[in-house]
């Protein structure tokens, strides 16, 4: 089974690939799979990922949180409103912190990386930045600055994500 | 909309369930063998991920049952439950075409 296959596989919730990875993953050794059959496993991982979450969200809820739940009969619109609504406690807001820091941390590596081999190519090679060599053949360097502009803008708002997250977290607990 | 399988709600996929079944129908058979009997079956070809999302519904629902094996591949056989709720669905099945067909004909 090729690299690409496994990951696919490992994109299941930890329950189902205990139960099925083996028998799974010994069909897939038995027909090469076609880029439909690739996407079939990733797409549906994502009904079983999203039931699992679901599933250990139910066990994370407090009883009252349940009961809301159940009376709105899994209807999300519901859901969405009720939650604005209510009183979450401040251990679930946590969950969001980890990702948000690392989205911020990954852009942040990746602006400060293009930043520098945009003016380590200016410093080694200016006939090639001050020429045509940029997405559809437009100057090197405006292309160069607009990518880093983009990603200076995504590295601002994920960061302001991360600390809003943070801010809140700090207020709630501080009740 | 799912389909209502003898009082079985097979969920979304319930065209995968079918054709699972349908396939175990003639005896045990293990997840390539029934992506390749019900493509030669019906002509659907049944991607991997959706052929083991409707063979755990129903193993959840007991409507088949893994058998124990050596190999890698896991055989899967009908339950009675199982029998019983393809049955039914083929025969709510057969009669919705034959009226349907009734109907064509006085066209």
């Amino acid at each position: 089974v090729r690299r690409l296959e496994r990951c696919l596989v490992g994109l299941y919730p930890r329950a189902w690939r205990e139960r099925y990875e083996e028998e799974f993953v010994a069909m897939l050794e038995q027909r090469p799979a076609s880029v439909s059959d690739l996407v079939d496993v990733a797409y549906l991982s994502r009904s079983w990922t999203s039931r699992s979450a679901r599933r250990r969200q139910r066990g994370a809820l407090p009883l009252a949180g349940r009961r809301v739940r159940a009376r709105v009969g899994g209807q999300r619109g519901w859901v969405s409103v009720v939650v604005s609504r209510c009183e979450i406690g401040a251990r679930f807001y946590g969950f969001a912190l980890f990702p948000a820091a690392l989205a911020a941390l990954a852009i942040g590596v990746v602006l400060v990386a293009t930043v520098v081999w945009g003016l380590a190519l200016r410093a080694r090679a200016p006939a090639l930045f001050s020429g045509d060599g940029g997405i559809l053949a437009t100057p090197t360097a405006a292309t160069w600055l607009a990518i880093v502009a983009v990603m200076a803008v995504c590295a601002c708002a994920a960061s302001a994500g991360m600390v809003r997250g943070l801010h809140t977290r700090r207020e709630l607990l501080d009740r | 909309m799912g389909v209502c399988m003898g009082g079985e709600d097979l969920g979304r996929f319930s065209d995968p369930a079918l054709f699972v079944l349908a396939s175990l129908a003639d005896g045990e058979k293990h997840g390539y063998a029934m992506m390749e009997d019900i493509e030669e079956m019906c002509g659907t070809r049944l991607g991997p991920g959706t052929l083991y999302g409707a063979l755990a519904r129903l193993e959840r629902r007991a409507l088949v049952e893994p058998l124990g094996s050596d190999d890698r591949r896991k055989p899967y056989r009908l339950t009675a439950a199982g029998a019983s709720a393809l049955e039914e669905r083929l025969r709510e099945l057969e009669g919705f075409a034959r009226a349907g067909l009734g109907r064509l004909a006085t066209v």
